[in-house]
């Protein structure tokens, strides 16, 4: 029951399409791009997580505020997740705790950064 | 530059919070909890009250190029509490329900709400932070999107 976000485009088949016909150039600026919002979603989440306040689950073994990882996956796609039990608790809240999203807001803010950089280096002339 | 978008945003949140309230058999809290809500009685096997938290979540707004901030996109969640798994899953079923069954557009105070979008129904988990001493309770999450936009003046 942890938490992660992704940035994945890769299902989105056209884009994908146009891509893959692009010059190896072209998808390696990309790569870069979803490497570098990647990082900057990570830093986001794990400058909002809430340390020491909020619910704990006692079977974690690590602190939340210690537990932000990120990888990428593939070409337009990459990940940043926690594998904490607190994560999900500390995003949505409990019963007793009001949600403090990190997460979602954090996404919300990058994948639009993101699509607009691919859209940019997806349109310039070869 | 005030976000018209944004302001009197507590009479959508009151108006979302007595809509599903009256639709539903159970009790909406507005971000905390109600009262008489729960394990009744000390049987941690005996009657369970159902019950749902509303919370406000986020928040951005848009518009048009001499107004780009009139219309808004406000998030919410529905925290919904069972003594089970199912309780919890019925819980968010049944607001899903009565969300679905509100009339658009909807005219709330100078606003209008002109389209709902249930962005997820999470998977109903037990709540591990209480303690695995005291009785269970089961968890599932519902966000939901209200897009908001001011009512026109007659001029």
């Amino acid at each position: 029951m942890s938490r992660s976000v992704s940035i994945d485009m890769s299902e989105v088949d056209q884009l994908a399409k146009d891509l893959a016909e692009r010059p190896v150039e072209v998808r390696r600026e990309i790569g870069k791009a979803l490497t570098r919002h990647v990082q900057q979603m990570q830093s986001r989440i794990e400058a909002s997580v809430p340390r020491g306040v909020g619910p704990v689950d006692p079977r974690d073994k690590v602190r939340l505020f210690q537990s932000i990882e990120r990888n990428r996956r593939r070409q337009l796609s990459g990940v940043v997740w926690s594998n904490t039990r607190a994560a999900f608790f500390q995003e949505h809240g409990t019963s007793r705790h009001a949600p403090r999203p990190s997460f979602g807001p954090a996404l919300e803010f990058q994948a639009p950064l993101f699509e607009a950089e691919v859209a940019d280096i997806a349109s310039r002339p070869l | 530059m005030t976000a018209q978008g944004l302001t009197r945003r507590e009479q959508i949140t009151e108006a979302l919070q007595e809509a599903v309230a009256a639709a539903v058999e159970f009790p909406i809290g507005a971000g905390v909890s109600p009262p008489n809500v729960g394990h009744l009685g000390d049987d941690p096997l005996g009657p369970f009250q159902p019950w749902a938290n509303l919370h406000s979540i986020a928040s951005a707004t848009d518009g048009p190029i001499d107004r780009p901030t009139d219309d808004s996109e406000l998030v919410y969640q529905f925290t919904c509490v069972g003594g089970g798994q199912l309780q919890a899953e019925w819980v968010a079923s049944e607001i899903a329900d009565a969300l679905d069954a509100i009339s658009l557009p909807w005219q709330i105070g100078a606003r209008a709400v002109v389209h709902i979008d249930i962005d997820s129904i999470g998977p109903a988990v037990r709540d591990n932070t209480i303690g695995q001493s005291t009785p269970p309770e089961f968890l599932a999450y519902l966000m939901v999107r209200l897009f908001t936009t001011p009512i026109p003046t007659e001029s």
